[in-house]
């Protein structure tokens, strides 16, 4: 038996019928970076902060998301927007991607919806600091990545698909307290600050 | 205390657990006492029970089986509770549903999320479904007011608030009124909230309806960290809590039950928080190059005070001189009197207890021991009779001032008030007396011959001490015409007074700035030492005599000897065996004499006899009538050391200013009037490279070549306490609030008493009348401001920035001044521009204006008087509060309109 099998070298042969049974099968393996797979609605990638219709901020600095953070990666520091008595917001906004362990309770927290999780999982870069993402560089995630982030919010059952307008937000979603426009205060014209000029970077 | 004894205990039943209490306790009280939870929204310890928001209700099943309100239901003999019954539970939650229909979502941006009883209450014993339909309230919040904000949807009606202002702060500044089918909580008549801004309305709020205008949006609960700490705007040493996110301060909150407060705070306290983070805090140390203030290492600037000072000291020690205030520390002013007595070694040493209560804390020293006031606050509370002499309490000591309020509440008019101005106390109901501005020694003259004369003198006290009797009244035998003439008021008004005052079996005396500040102001505390003493309340458990000090820690200066006439432990300079004590403990051999008061050294500066000074937390420059003679005399200076938080005006005729940290930025103790010693906490970041006024003054004495090192304050405080055991015992009050000894009473009487009553009941000289200055310019206390750090509060000088001269309404008019107008004031000294405003608390022919502005001109009208040789062995010094001035519409009154 030995002798006949070291002559016909039928090991060889055996695992060579392995290697053309494979060779009819369709591939599965992609061509990474080149190609990529299709992510699916509600995956939990980089975070990113949304906007209403207007461009003005969704948040509304309620830390409640902070609050929320299991890995304590997230810092709000609120304040009255200058100038908008009692309108509400967060003056910064920090989020240490690095330390996210992509729970999603975050946005689970938020009352307005402005939190919301795109289907980017591609964060490496050459510096750390570039993981901490600050006010400006969620906003700008939430723009270039906004339809990831509804089918997020869809997903997750936490939006009907309209992203909510400001009126419109559901019985049991917050709506702004009235301004009182007839002691002084300005009716805001938004919720936040007006948008600033982004500067959209790429995510490398 | 002693009431209490006689009271019956009931063994009552809550939950299973027995226990006994008092007859007449409430089922909360004994339900927290046993560590049970009842919610509450309207219920306040210190208040009686409202029973408006029912939230409390529990079951009880013996005797009777019925719902309770636990907050205002006295507990019966057997009586069995149960606060968690399925009933109870189904109350509760139908409350809390029907409180949800109406209260709007704001939970995110309320600045009470999570800290809300609304909330907690919800999530604890609400139902998630509510079965009743929704209609949220939707009324504008309003924000009118400086400081508080009102959002009436968040309201849950419980009236606590309402219930605060009026029966603690009373000052009755809110209510509710409707607006259509809501309620709505604010000032009345839908005006805009302009009260005294304590805050303690929003303190009281269960929920989010009254928030601070100045916290909005700035912080979460959560985020907070808290650091219980002392107040450092008055006497009154309230505690409170500190609370700040990162470092960065966001608040005060006050602490239920603690301090001499027990939970109240008044304006400054509550919202005076914005001096620490000031962007014009000095971060590092400073020297003089030329006529500028350059920013230098603390190496260079330490070195350059060490050898502006060693020069000086070189042509003898008493060329040195050393001035503390009351914003510093315990164990900052114990380090820098030994600083300038030992290491320096001179006798010059004073502080701002020379413009503040020298004289009263001195004769309380002299005649009674005791050092402070004599009566705790809880003594106040507590009193059949209260009199206020030259004190305009609320202003001056707020919290003081509650207590006081608190005495008004049993009735009778147990307050009698004797002022220059109608004051607050005055108007909620006390007996007055409205004396002329600067009249305060006639006044109380007029009061002892009234209890002299109509025999009110309390019999134990004639019989027992005949003599000293005999010496007060030989020198009362002038008429009355001299007492009416000056004062203004009449026989019997005082009379009365007298008579009310003498019959009370708990009688206190509160002797306030106008009396210990005043020319002659050791006469005038002297002579309500003679009134206490009389009527017996020297003696009397609960009852004496008491002078308010201003300062924070101007109690800390007396107790730890920063005057010329004390020394460490409150002592007098004279007394031997306590020099020899202090010369002992720091090794050193102490001056010989007496160093010279504040006002004199300012004469020896200006003929060049002192060539060095040291002067921390005060600004004698900015901060005190006539600041312009005090800069000559700081200018003519070889060299000026500085220690303070800002450049002051003191601080900028400086060749050397050390930052030092503030009162949240560092550890140590303060000591409040009633003689608490209380601790403060570093709570947050300091600016730059400012440091602690012990490591200053530490390091300062290093670079003189005599090391006092020191590994804390603490260890600090736990050396000077053996020089001043008063410092060994945190918190309690140091007073004798169980009355003066009979030894030290006849200890006083046999020595120094007869001696000083030389002269004692002289009345001072009239203000000379000038016949165009028809008004009488009075620099007195307003309660927005005090101290030296109050303007540097944004948030307080938003509330009032202390720069309006109050005038009389009626004259006013006659005058053809309207409110805002600026008006010309001219004294014998100068004349200065001002905004007028009418009050109607100011009587006719006086002019009221803050002593604590800023405005440098107006203080700059009133005089600086030396009395010098007056009373006793050392010279004495005061400050006139009161000058003759008159008033015009100022010529720029069209431009401004
Ligand atoms: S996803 Fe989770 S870990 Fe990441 S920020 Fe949100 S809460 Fe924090
Ligand atoms: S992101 Fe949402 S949860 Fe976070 S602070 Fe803003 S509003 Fe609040
Ligand atoms: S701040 Fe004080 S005085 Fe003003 S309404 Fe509130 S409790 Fe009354
Ligand atoms: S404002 Fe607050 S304290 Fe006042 S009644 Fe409403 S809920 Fe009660
Ligand atoms: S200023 Fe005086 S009364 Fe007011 S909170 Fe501070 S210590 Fe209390
Ligand atoms: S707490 Fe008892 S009725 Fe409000």
């Amino acid at each position: 038996m030995g002798l006949i099998k070291t002559v016909f070298m039928t090991e060889l042969l055996m695992g060579l019928k392995i290697v053309f049974m494979q060779m009819f099968k369709p591939y599965c393996t992609l061509q990474y970076p080149h190609v990529k797979h299709p992510i699916p609605d509600g995956y939990r990638g980089l975070m990113s902060l949304l906007r209403y219709e207007d461009g003005s901020e969704r948040c509304v600095g309620c830390s409640l998301c902070e609050a929320a953070c299991p890995s304590n990666c997230i810092k709000v520091v609120s304040d009255e927007v200058p100038g908008q008595p009692l309108v509400r917001y967060a003056r910064e906004y920090y989020l240490d991607i690095s330390r996210c362990v992509f729970c999603g309770f975050c946005t689970e927290a938020c009352p307005v919806d402005a939190l919301a999780m795109t289907k980017v999982y591609e964060a490496s870069v050459y510096d750390r600091r570039e993981l901490m993402f600050d006010k400006r560089k969620l906003y700008a995630l939430g723009e270039q990545f906004l339809e990831d982030g509804k089918a997020y919010l869809v997903a997750h059952g936490m939006d009907d698909g309209t992203l909510y307008p400001r009126e419109g937000l559901g019985d049991n979603r917050y709506a702004f307290p009235p301004v009182d426009t007839a002691h002084g205060g300005e009716q805001p014209e938004q919720i936040g600050l007006t948008r600033e000029a982004l500067e959209v970077e790429e995510i490398r | 205390m002693s009431t209490a004894t006689k009271v019956a205990t009931i063994t009552v039943t809550i939950n299973g657990q027995t226990t006994q209490v008092p007859k007449g306790t409430r089922i909360i009280q004994a339900a927290q006492q046993l560590g049970i939870e009842i919610p509450t929204f309207c219920y306040h310890p210190r208040m009686r029970p409202n029973a408006a928001c029912r939230i409390c209700t529990v079951e009880v099943v013996k005797p009777m089986n019925k719902m309770f309100m636990a907050c205002s239901t006295e507990l019966m003999d057997g009586m069995e509770v149960l606060t968690d019954s399925e009933r109870t539970l189904k109350d509760r939650q139908t409350n809390l549903d029907l409180l949800l229909t109406q209260h709007p979502l704001d939970c995110p941006v309320c600045d009470k999320g999570g800290e809300c009883k609304l909330q907690d209450y919800s999530v604890k014993y609400g139902s998630l479904e509510n079965p009743f339909a929704t209609q949220r309230k939707d009324f504008p919040e309003d924000i009118r007011s400086v400081a508080l904000d009102f959002n009436s949807n968040r309201c849950v009606l419980c009236g606590a608030c309402i219930q605060i202002c009026g029966d603690i702060q009373m000052v009755d500044a809110i209510g509710f009124s409707k607006r259509g089918f809501i309620t709505v909580v604010g000032a009345p008549m839908g005006e805009a909230l302009d009260c005294e801004f304590c805050g303690q309305c929003m303190d009281v709020c269960p929920v989010g309806a009254i928030t601070s205008r100045f916290a909005k949006y700035k912080y979460r609960p959560w985020q907070e960290t808290t650091t219980l700490t002392t107040c450092t705007y008055c006497g009154c040493g309230c505690q409170y809590d500190l609370r700040t996110v990162d470092g960065e301060i966001s608040r005060v909150t006050p602490v239920e039950g603690v301090g001499p407060g027990q939970g109240s705070l008044c304006v400054r306290g509550h919202f005076g928080y914005h001096f620490m983070d000031d962007p014009r805090r000095l971060t590092r140390p400073l020297v003089r190059r030329g006529d500028k203030l350059v920013e230098t290492t603390w190496d260079e600037a330490l070195t350059e005070a060490a050898r502006g000072l060693a020069r000086a000291k070189a042509g003898g020690a008493n060329r040195v001189a050393g001035i503390a205030g009351g914003r510093m520390t315990n164990e900052e002013i114990y380090l820098f009197s030994r600083l300038v007595r030992d290491v320096l070694g001179s006798p010059h040493l004073d502080s701002s207890l020379r413009y503040g209560a020298i004289n009263g804390v001195t004769v309380m020293q002299q005649a009674l021991g005791v050092t402070g006031m004599m009566n705790s606050f809880d003594d106040l509370r507590r009193a059949d009779s209260i009199l206020l002499v030259g004190c305009d309490i609320t202003q001056e000591a707020p919290i003081c001032g509650l207590a006081v309020k608190e005495a008004i509440k049993k009735g009778e008019k147990p307050v009698l008030v004797a002022d220059s101005m109608k004051t607050e106390i005055m108007k909620l109901g006390a007996a007055r007396l409205v004396y002329a501005p600067g009249t305060e020694v006639a006044l109380i003259k007029g009061l002892v011959k009234a209890v002299v004369d109509e025999g009110l003198i309390d019999a134990d006290v004639a019989a027992k001490y005949p003599r000293a009797v005999e010496a007060i009244r030989a020198e009362l035998s002038g008429t009355y015409k001299e007492i009416e003439t000056p004062t203004g008021l009449s026989k019997a008004d005082i009379v009365a007074v007298a008579r009310q005052f003498a019959s009370a079996r708990r009688a206190v005396i509160l002797a306030g700035p106008r009396v210990t500040g005043g020319l002659k102001g050791k006469s005038a505390m002297a002579m309500l030492v003679d009134l206490a003493f009389l009527t017996g309340a020297l003696t009397t458990p609960g009852a004496g005599v008491n002078a308010i000090t201003m300062e924070n820690n101007e109690l800390g200066l007396a107790l730890l000897g920063a005057a010329p006439e004390l020394l460490p432990g409150g002592r007098g300079w004279s007394d031997a065996t306590a020099r020899a004590q202090v010369a002992e403990a720091w090794n050193c051999t102490l001056p010989e004499h007496a160093g010279d008061t504040m006002m004199d050294m300012f004469e020896a500066m200006r003929e060049g006899q002192i060539n060095a000074a040291l002067i921390s937390g005060t600004d004698p420059v900015g901060r005190t009538p006539a600041g312009a003679k005090v800069a000559e005399s700081l200018r003519a200076l070889d060299c000026l050391v500085v220690a303070d938080l800002f450049l002051t005006e003191t601080a900028k005729c400086a060749d050397v200013v050390f930052p030092v940290r503030s009162y949240a930025e560092m550890d140590g103790t303060f000591t409040n009037m009633e003689g608490r010693v209380q601790e403060i906490h570093s709570a947050m970041k300091a600016p730059g490279k400012s440091r602690p006024g012990v490591e200053v003054w530490s390091n300062l004495a290093r670079a003189l070549d005599h090391p006092l090192e020191y590994a804390s304050a603490a260890e600090v405080r736990a050396e000077a306490a053996r020089l001043a055991p008063q410092l060994a015992t945190l918190g309690v009050p140091n007073g004798a609030s169980a009355g003066v000894s009979v030894p030290t009473l006849e200890a006083w009487l046999q020595g120094g008493y007869l001696q000083t009553m030389n002269h004692r009941y002289d009345l001072p000289a009239k203000l000379n009348e000038a016949s165009e200055h028809n008004f009488r310019l009075y620099l007195g206390e307003l309660l927005y401001h005090s101290g030296s750090m109050s303007t540097y509060n944004w948030g307080l000088m938003k509330i009032n920035a202390a720069n309006e001269l109050l005038i009389n309404p009626r004259e006013g008019r006659k005058l053809g001044i309207r409110d805002g107008d600026r008006v010309t004031v001219t004294s014998q000294l100068g004349s200065a521009v001002v905004v007028a405003r009418a009050d109607s608390q100011v009587m006719p022919g006086t002019l009221f204006f803050p002593r604590h502005s800023v405005n440098a001109e107006m203080r700059n009208l009133v005089q600086v008087v030396v009395g010098s040789q007056e009373e006793g062995a050392v010279p004495l010094s005061c400050l006139e509060r009161v000058t003759l001035a008159r008033v015009a519409a100022s010529a720029e009154a069209g431009a401004s309109a």
